[in-house]
């Protein structure tokens, strides 16, 4: 018997794709039917679709391979150490910074703001002058956290002196690395370089880090996708809110503050920096995210996405099976809600490497498990419901430990297929932080962005001439 | 009869806030939309909003309408009914929309000129505050947009220069929204020399009325507005603004900006944008 | 450069929904202008001052809203006046919904929330509706393509795949299925029963299926092709399929087929497979040659009446070859000796929203009615130069790509025909003017209000003779709406073969007498 005689024998049941009257009239007739929420896909270029169809079953296996080791991750703070002695290829006259590469002249005013307030921080200029001069004269290298193991947030400045996290990936033995976050208000990653900031960048030097370090030493390790899931059910994505994650952070470990720390007024110190910073941990949710991502590169063939990061120009993307190679487009101004007195023209556009968050599958992915977020951005819970769920559209598993509450508990989407993206039009939703487009003024705003559509047009593309040239070149050996 | 029906708080539903022109009788569901539903009885419209809405002369205040329907609204003596629930109109607190109890107080025109400030700096894009930032036009980049805004200036300028009837005449109506952004214009011009009047102890009845009856067309939500606007009837974020306007402090006029901007898609701007027209140009008119 | 749009009455949208539909509806691809606003004189001033007044806006209201786009071309133009038809849908829809219902993006999600779908229905632009039906194909599922514009190697490409996989491809361009009794896409609401139809045209297939309803019999499964499956490059791939299913299906007696003019190698490869099979088998190949059909072996009908009936009594009877009944021809003598006659009206003017309806006139008037002319031509039938003027006889398929250009199906918006009605009705050469209306799913909601009162106008000085196409539990409902035509002073017919020799007989009593010239 045909397929066509066995459809004769069952209940009509329709995907609709398109016109939803015809959707309705079915139901009159009481059929059952689903309406597809249907967008264009992305246009690519038409060989290129032609090979990823070709090697659909092949990707797919992939993205399991690559998945699979993101789903195993195990991200631990193991300790502090100063960038210099552990940065993989830190050096006195290296800046790392956010996003994909960017020279000065193409840098936004708040990652411009932060590498001069770097400079002078490592005592290489003594004015903001002398600094600017300095950072434009060549005689400074640049180059993306995302290249050493590492991440920042927003201009995501890293400099030699300046102490970092060290996150290991137990499962997979690899490591990532951030800096300590600076708390609020006039700070260096949103660009700000005055005497002020640097004197607090050199407290986190001086005070803060060893403290830190003494006490995880004492603790050993401290478990961050533990944390990351707990917080998870208290109301954090652990992008944009991290108040439960820290305070989860803090109790882990302020006793060993308080058992390490010789001086109480240091102890003190430390331990009031941290609760009064709600995002204190997102410089800790972001390398955990990181070590587990790069656990997943160089599985030839993969679409998933190991790093999606803006710079405040371009916004960039790689994938697990497209090597270092990474795909731009410009970064798109967040729609926000904004502070009192600021408006979309004083947005910078999108910056930082916190978008490894939604890579990770936490973040705008994992919204809907913190209304309180899509509160803040003007949305409704429902939203942030609908935003979680639209993600499993161009994920390609939902996460074993993360999950949602609201949900049923359900996984979090993990594990951005670009071809997914390109194939549905769907775009990654972020949830994220805006800095003002001047160097220094801060934080303006938070909001909500769909990733640009230009990165994974050109990801796609390019893993199908890999896939191309890595077939030819097999034919020419043969 | 309405006694016996359920009263609303046991559904969940709650009256906030009565407004004081509430009319009595019985008003079709007209229209409904996420957070107002609209009752008509040949002319005369009341609606049934949230709170993020907000009270109104003709407005019920009321909380946890999901997914209750109704056919009509009966305004009758000390209760209404809605679909089967009943509402204790007596009970709720009234909402007050004239500005005959709001204060004066000095730094008036200061005031005003921080409210410039903050609705050029913060207005929705192609909303009718482009009178008084032409850099603003820029937004207006569509065929269709930049007739609106020509329009609009022309109208401006036509009132400005003491055409009030004509310019009147050619802003009314004109452009988006429900109540197109000229109405809401319109309705923000009077409502400003209500607010003028009281300012500067003005009689400004004359132009109010001929502002008026220029506006007045053929929506029942444009002409609702317009008619309310004339009698000086304030809806609750428009009566914060004018609060703060006439005796606040300075510092409170930001918030109140944003409370207006914050009222539909363009239709605060484009009001506030009137507002603003009228106390600036008071004495021509 | 096209402009186009619609008014909206007494729909209520608020600001902020109008604004973020205007907002949408810039950002869509193509769109060089557009407004969505209230229809105030004032708006309608700026309107006509920016290039995008449109005659139906004259009358337009404070209350109403108007919408008018302007795309770089008639279909982009079209397309976005769907999709803000479809977001204000939305809107409407919203506050209602207090339990919101999944709305999966694309095809893959809609299967997690509809893990046995069995179809896709897909009605997206044509380019993008290729790869929709391949995803379709691929997940196993059915596909009925109701998008037009398909590549034709697109076309071949899927079916072909299908064919291998076992599965159904219907379309593109395809108007009309019903497969286990539930209508898809433009269908009406018909009995079930024994009779499977396969059917290569829309609103041929409709006929037919209407005509076996309201003839007390029932179909079985109606399967669309689209019109290109039975040309020589796509070669009938899905209509032999459906064919052999047909044929397989322990429901279905009689097959009754319905196409203008196979390919002569596919009409070859039809009647193979027709002999093969022992089922009763009825064709209709509107406008094919009888001996050639005769010669392969394929029993048919020349109209789609005819053929519809001789299936309803092989489905009843159970045997072959009955005619249809006498007591039609007398009735159909009645209507055309009461019918209006004008003084010097001549010519006859057939205004069609069905294409096959105008090429089956073509047939039905074939030699009865000269010179006979048509936007769209068959047989002897000469070619219109100009669609918009008639000449002498003139048939016209109102639904070709110069009527629908930036403009909904006149199946349902009637604005266009409406108009020409009244033109033709003023032409003193006119005697008769031939119309038909399709009921079911997906056509205009109320014929009757929109088309009687033009009927009134114009049966003042001609005869108006129109078919009906639909049954009573249309949403439209069959009776009423002939009642209101005939109220109206039409000569209302069952089906447009019916309607087509009517009127042909009224303007041939009227003008027989003198040999007419162009």
């Amino acid at each position: 018997m045909s397929k066509i005689n066995e459809l004769f024998g069952q209940d009509l049941k329709v995907v609709n794709v398109g016109l939803r009257s015809f959707k309705e009239s079915l139901e009159k007739e009481g059929g059952r039917a689903v309406q597809v929420e249907w967008t264009p896909p992305i246009g690519v270029d038409a060989s290129s679709r032609v090979v990823i169809g070709a090697n659909a079953a092949r990707i797919e296996k992939a993205n399991e391979k690559a998945v699979g080791r993101i789903l195993a991750g195990k991200p631990f703070l193991t300790g502090l150490e100063s960038a210099i002695d552990v940065i993989p290829g830190m050096k006195k006259e290296l800046i790392l910074h956010a996003g994909p590469p960017v020279a000065w002249d193409r840098m936004c005013g708040p990652m411009r703001g932060a590498v001069m307030g770097a400079l002078m921080y490592e005592g290489l200029a003594k004015s903001p002058k002398e600094a600017e001069a300095l950072a434009a004269s060549g005689d400074i290298e640049y180059s993306p956290c995302h290249e050493h193991a590492a991440v920042g947030p927003m201009a995501g400045v890293v400099s030699a002196s300046m102490p970092v996290f060290i996150v290991d990936n137990e499962e997979h033995g690899n490591r990532a690395y951030c800096t300590l976050n600076e708390g609020l208000g006039k700070v260096l990653r949103y660009g700000a370089y005055g005497p002020d900031v640097l004197e607090r960048l050199r407290w986190l030097e001086r005070s803060m880090y060893p403290t830190l370090k003494a006490a995880v030493k004492k603790l050993g390790k401290i478990d961050l996708k533990n944390i990351i899931a707990q917080a998870l059910h208290m109301g954090d994505e652990v992008h944009n809110r991290n108040r439960a994650a820290t305070s989860l952070f803090y109790r882990a470990l302020a006793p060993a503050i308080v058992r390490t720390c010789a001086d109480s007024q240091t102890a003190a110190a430390v331990l009031d920096f941290i609760q009064g910073n709600d995002h204190f941990f997102l410089n800790l949710s972001m390398p955990a995210c990181k070590a587990v991502l790069d656990a997943a590169r160089g599985v030839e063939g993969s679409s998933v996405a190991v790093v999606m990061a803006r710079n405040g120009t371009d916004f960039g993307v790689q994938l697990a099976g497209t090597g270092g190679e990474w795909f731009t487009g410009p970064a798109l101004v967040p729609d926000a809600l904004f502070f009192p007195g600021y408006t979309k023209e004083d947005a910078n556009p999108d910056i930082g490497d916190s978008a490894i968050t939604e890579t990770g599958g936490l973040g705008g992915f994992a919204i809907a498990a913190s209304p309180a977020i899509v509160q803040f951005v003007g949305g409704s819970a429902s939203d942030a419901v609908g935003y979680t769920l639209q993600m499993y559209g161009i994920t390609a598993a939902e996460n074993n430990i993360y999950r949602i509450p609201y949900l049923d508990f359900r996984g979090t989407p993990t594990g951005i297929d670009a071809v997914k993206v390109v194939e549905t039009g769907i775009l990654p939703f972020i949830d994220t932080g805006v800095a003002h487009k001047k160097a220094g003024v801060g934080q303006v705003g938070a909001g909500v962005l769909n990733a640009p559509a230009e990165p994974f047009r050109k990801a796609y593309e390019g893993l199908a001439k890999r896939l191309k040239s890595k077939k030819s070149a097999k034919r020419g050996k043969k | 009869m309405t006694a016996a029906l359920p009263a609303a708080d046991a559904a969940g539903v709650r009256l906030l806030w009565m407004g004081d022109r509430v009319p009595r009788g019985e008003f079709p569901a007209h229209s409904r939309f996420d957070r107002a539903w609209n009752f008509l009885d040949g002319e005369r419209l009341i609606s049934v909003v949230t709170e993020d809405i907000g009270a109104g002369a003709l407005s019920l205040v009321v909380s946890g309408l999901e997914g209750i329907e109704a056919e009509a609204l009966i305004v009758d003596g000390g209760f209404a009914r809605l679909g089967n629930l009943r509402l204790d109109l007596a009970a709720a607190p009234k909402y007050r929309s004239d500005i005959r109890g709001l204060t004066v107080r000095p730094g008036w025109t200061r005031r005003v000129e921080v409210f410039e400030r903050c609705l050029r700096r913060k207005a929705a894009a192609k909303s009718l505050v482009v009178l008084f930032d032409k850099r603003r036009l820029a937004d207006f980049r569509l065929g269709f947009e930049r007739a609106f805004a020509d329009r609009a200036l022309q109208g401006a300028e036509a009132i400005a220069s003491g055409n009030t009837g004509a310019g009147a005449g050619m802003l009314r109506g004109l452009g988006f929204g429900l109540t197109p952004s000229g109405d809401d214009f319109l309705a923000g011009l009077i409502f400003g020399l209500h607010l003028a009047a009281k300012a500067t102890a003005r009689d400004l009845g004359r132009p109010i009325a001929d502002v008026h009856r220029a506006a007045r067309g053929r929506s029942v939500f444009s002409n609702t507005f317009l008619e309310l606007a004339r009698e000086g009837l304030f809806f609750a974020r428009l009566r914060r603004a004018a609060a703060v306007l006439l005796g606040g402090r300075e510092d409170d006029v930001a918030r109140a900006v944003d409370g207006l901007l914050s009222v539909g898609a363009s239709s605060g701007a484009d009001l506030a944008a009137g507002l603003l027209f009228s106390i600036r140009n008071g004495e021509t008119l | 450069m096209t402009v186009t749009g619609r008014v909206k009455k007494g729909e209520y949208f608020d600001s902020v929904s109008l604004m973020v539909v205007g907002k949408k509806v810039t950002a869509l691809d193509g769109v060089v202008d557009a407004a969505v606003v209230m229809g105030t004189r004032e708006n309608r001033a700026i309107l006509k001052a920016s290039g995008l007044m449109l005659s139906e806006f004259g009358g337009a209201d404070d209350t109403d809203l108007l919408i008018a786009v302007k795309a770089g071309s008639p279909r982009r133009a079209a397309a976005v006046l769907r999709e803000i038809d479809a977001l204000l849908d939305e809107l409407k829809k919203k506050p209602a919904a207090a339990g919101k219902e999944v709305r999966p993006r694309g095809l893959n999600a809609a299967l997690d929330v509809l893990p046995d779908a069995n179809l896709a229905l897909i009605s997206v632009a044509g380019r993008y509706a290729g790869e929709e039906a391949r995803k379709a194909l691929e997940a196993g599922l059915h596909v009925m393509l109701f998008s037009d514009n398909v590549p034709l190697e697109t076309e071949i490409e899927l079916k072909r795949s299908a064919a291998k996989r076992g599965l159904l491809v219907m379309g593109p361009d395809c108007g009309t299925a019903i497969i286990n009794g539930l209508p898809l896409a433009f269908a009406n609401a018909v009995e079930r029963g024994d009779i499977g139809v396969i059917g290569a045209s829309g609103t041929g297939t409709q006929e037919v299926t209407c005509v076996i309803s309201n003839s007390g019999a029932g179909v079985s499964q109606v399967i669309g092709t689209g019109g290109r499956d039975v040309k020589t490059a796509v070669g009938g791939i899905m209509f032999l399929s459906a064919l052999k299913a047909l044929a397989e299906d322990d429901a279905t007696q009689v097959i009754l087929l319905v196409s203008k003019p196979p390919d002569k190698a596919v009409l070859a490869r039809i009647g193979r497979e027709v002999r093969r099979i022992t089922k009763p088998v009825v064709a209709v190949f509107l406008g094919a040659d009888p001996k050639e059909l005769a010669r392969l072996g394929i029993p048919a009908e020349a109209n789609l009446e005819d053929a519809a009936l001789r299936a309803v009594a092989v489905s009843k009877a159970g045997a072959a070859g009955v005619k249809a009944p006498e007591k039609r021809e007398g009735q159909e003598k009645a209507m055309v000796q009461a019918a209006k006659r004008r003084k010097g009206g001549r010519f006859l003017r057939g205004l069609f929203s069905g294409g096959t309806f105008c090429a089956q006139a073509q047939v039905v008037l074939a030699g009865k009615l000269a010179p006979l002319y048509s936007n769209a031509p068959a047989g002897k039938t000469r070619r219109l130069a100009d669609p918009l003027k008639s000449r002498a006889h003139t048939v016209v398929d109102m639904g070709a790509d110069e009527f629908t250009a930036g403009r909904p199906h006149p199946m349902i918006d009637y604005t266009l025909r409406n108009r020409r009605i009244l033109e033709e009705a003023k032409d003193s050469r006119t005697a008769a003017i031939l119309l038909d209306v399709v009921l079911g799913y997906g056509s205009n909601p109320d014929p009757a209000a929109d088309l009687a009162p033009v009927i009134r106008k114009a049966a003042a000085s001609v005869a108006v003779v129109c078919s009906v196409t639909g049954t009573d539990r249309d949403p439209q409902g069959r009776a009423g709406v002939i009642r209101a035509l005939r109220a109206a002073g039409a000569i209302v017919l069952p089906t447009n073969a019916a309607a087509c020799r009517v009127a042909g007989a009224i303007v041939g009593r009227t003008g027989s007498r003198r040999k007419t010239a162009a």
